[in-house]
């Protein structure tokens, strides 16, 4: 029913009445419309349903996802951990030598970045600016602002800058703190720091080998080595590059009884805190990467596997040595025509006789020697605490391999597991790993004979008679007090197979020989003679101007004998081991 | 009156409350200030050892001998180094 139809039902009813009645006043009568009331119960019925259905979809949501939380959480993660994450970890440790001294020390920078976009009054800024950084170039700064685009003003500021731009109070100076790491020892512990990258990743060296440890251990990171000695080591390797002209060197200071090594110098180095990119071969780590041939530095390990085994004593006597034996196309000689035809093996080790040395060889056999290499150390790789040392070598066994070994060329190795066999013959025998860190120290030592204690002793005592007798070779590192014994070596370099007349020569010394407690090994890579250096010798002799021979007698030996001097003080007081 | 003693007690023992957190709370602001000021302290200790290190550093040390004094630098020989000891009070040197 319309609108209309309602008001004329009204105005009928209206007139009925008047009729009726026969009055003439007009009575209005209320009206009930029924049609409305029912109409707005109706609509309320609707909003209810609507909001309780409404209700019971959130109710469900938020069920499904109540469980799906639940599940998520009752999970246990699955986190790999990764040698070569990146991160940008705001903490790594600081690294410490033998004395506690810092050899890295981490300490937070400012950079200050512009945000040209943040910048309500540019000449206010700009003004300021150049109060604070008179001699920054503006004009650079200007067209850097202009771009647009954000850049940095400054890096590594002091903190009285950081202030002063603090009180600026401009929203665009950002500032960003950094990690930086400083090396007080600049260049002096450059191989075996190692560097590490602009997101604090190590790259090389402990950096990197100890990367996990120094990000995560809130500990300062404590290493074997000694910054004097180190320092006086360097000091004597880079006189030496002067007087012999070498293209390189390396040294290596070790304690024979726990592998505890407290120095380590491989020249050239770099500066740390320059942060230089080093693509240079020449810089490569020559006492734990670079390879090669050490010669009669092994002549001590042929003897050594021969009175292992008791093939031999140390007064067995060769006789009717040839001075030259052919082996396959290559010639085997003396380096010394002077060397005697019939010698013992003391003498053989003596006076560096490569015939006797390959007559050992081949009493021994290959399996013996490559054995008895193989368990000191000497081939394979070495497990050692910095990422940077030499694949292992595999090497074709064969009867010329046998009898060049035995003397020590055509088979490479690197500095660090030369010494590490010699400390192993001079310890007693018994098997040690080269360390760095000082915490391994203690489970490093004496773990197992692999060495009959006297072999050791008749090594050390035949070493001791390399220095200090007139024949032995090595007598310009007899320093005195220290009895030092050892074994020089002298290689030709090789290039594409061919030897060449380049020139390693090697001295391992080690001492005190009665009680042995150090390994020195002197490397100079390809040294020359110096015509104007003077020899002083140890047994008072009148000195020597010029290098008579390029051999490891005339020029490792004079350099191992400076440094014992020098560093035997600091070993005999600080360590309070040799008496 | 019991109700009175256990209104009392409950009134009591919130002032003693409010009182002890109030003092705590001191404790835990001056704990937090000496914790600040040790981890200053401990940063400019270890800057500072930074620098001694760097001072005396053997590269340094040699530097300044040249600088400072005529006389060059001599290594002690082996033969030179006594040993000495302390036994009853009494120091013995030894070779």
């Amino acid at each position: 029913m319309n609108k209309e139809n309602i008001e004329a039902l009204v105005l009928q009813n209206l007139k009925k009445k008047v009729n009726e009645d026969n009055i003439e006043t007009l009575v209005l009568e209320d009206y009930e419309n029924q049609f409305l009331f029912e109409k707005n119960k109706s609509n309320l019925d609707i909003t209810f349903n609507r909001i309780a259905f409404i209700f019971f979809v959130f109710l469900i949501v938020s069920f499904i996802f109540s469980i799906k939380v639940v599940y998520l959480g009752s999970l246990t993660p699955n986190i790999k951990k990764n040698n070569f994450f990146v991160t940008k970890n705001n903490y790594r440790a600081d690294i410490l030598d033998n004395n506690n001294n810092f050899l890295v020390k981490t300490v937070t920078t400012i950079d200050i970045g512009i945000k040209p976009n943040f910048i309500k009054d540019k000449k206010k800024l700009i003004i300021n600016l150049k109060l604070i950084f008179p001699e920054k170039n503006f004009d650079e700064i200007n067209k850097k602002i202009d771009q647009k685009k954000f850049f940095y003003l400054e890096k590594k500021i002091s903190q009285e800058k950081y202030a002063m731009l603090m009180l600026l109070s401009d929203k665009s100076i950002i500032p960003e703190e950094k990690l930086s790491r400083i090396y007080p020892q600049k260049n002096l512990f450059s191989h075996i720091i190692g560097q590490i990258d602009n997101d604090n990743n190590g790259i090389s060296g402990i950096e990197k080998y100890f990367n996990n440890e120094l990000i995560s251990q809130k500990k300062s990171l404590k290493l074997t080595v000694d910054t004097d000695i180190q320092f006086l080591i360097r000091k004597e390797l880079i006189k030496a590059n002067i007087v012999f002209n070498n293209i390189g060197s390396t040294a290596i200071l070790m304690n024979v009884n726990n592998g505890e090594i407290l120095s380590m110098v491989s020249l050239p180095d770099y500066n740390l805190n320059k942060r230089d990119q080093i693509k240079d071969v020449n810089y490569i780590n020559r006492a734990t990467k670079a390879v090669y041939e050490f010669g009669s530095v092994f002549k001590t390990f042929t003897i050594a596997a021969a009175l292992n085994d008791k093939l031999i004593e140390v007064n067995t006597k060769f006789v009717n040595l040839e001075k030259k034996i052919q082996c396959g196309k290559s010639i085997i000689g003396e380096y010394d025509d002077k060397i005697p035809s019939d010698l013992t093996v003391e003498e053989i080790l003596i006076r560096s006789g490569n015939i006797g040395s390959v007559r050992i060889g081949q009493i021994l056999g290959i399996e013996k020697l490559r054995d008895f290499l193989e368990n000191i150390g000497v081939l394979g790789k070495i497990k050692f605490d910095i990422e940077e040392v030499a694949p292992a070598r595999k090497f074709i066994w064969g009867k010329c391999k046998l009898a060049t070994a035995s003397f020590g060329h055509g088979i490479s190795t690197t500095a660090l597991q030369v010494a590490k066999g010699y400390a192993i013959l001079a310890n007693g025998g018994f098997d040690i790993e080269p360390t760095l860190i000082k915490s391994k120290i203690d489970e490093n030592h004496f773990k197992t004979r692999i060495v009959k204690k006297d072999t050791s002793e008749k090594i050390n005592l035949m070493l001791r008679k390399v220095v200090s007798t007139q024949i032995g070779t090595a007598g310009l590192a007899d320093v005195s007090g220290y009895e030092v014994g050892g074994k020089t070596g002298t290689a030709e370099k090789t290039k594409k197979g061919e030897y060449t007349r380049k020139k390693v020569n090697t001295f391992v010394a080690i001492f005190p020989t009665s009680k042995p407690k150090y390994v020195l090994l002197v490397l100079l890579d390809e040294p020359k003679t110096n015509s104007e250096y003077i020899y002083h010798y140890r047994d008072g002799k009148t000195p020597m101007k010029g290098t008579p021979r390029n051999t490891a007698g005339w020029t490792s030996v004079e350099v191992a004998g400076k440094i014992i001097e020098k560093i035997g003080p600091i070993l005999a007081t600080k360590y309070m081991e040799i008496n | 009156m019991k109700k009175i003693i256990i209104i009392l007690f409950i009134i009591n023992l919130i002032i003693l409350t409010t009182i002890t957190k109030n003092s705590t709370k001191k404790l835990e602001n001056e704990i937090f200030t000496i914790k600040e000021n040790i981890s200053l302290l401990k940063n400019k200790h270890s800057l500072v050892l930074l620098e001694y290190n760097f001072l005396t550093s053997p590269e340094k040390l040699m530097e300044y001998q040249s600088k400072y004094f005529k006389k060059n630098l001599i290594f002690l020989k082996k033969n030179k180094i006594k040993k000495i000891n302390i036994i009853n009070d009494e120091l013995i040197i030894n070779n």
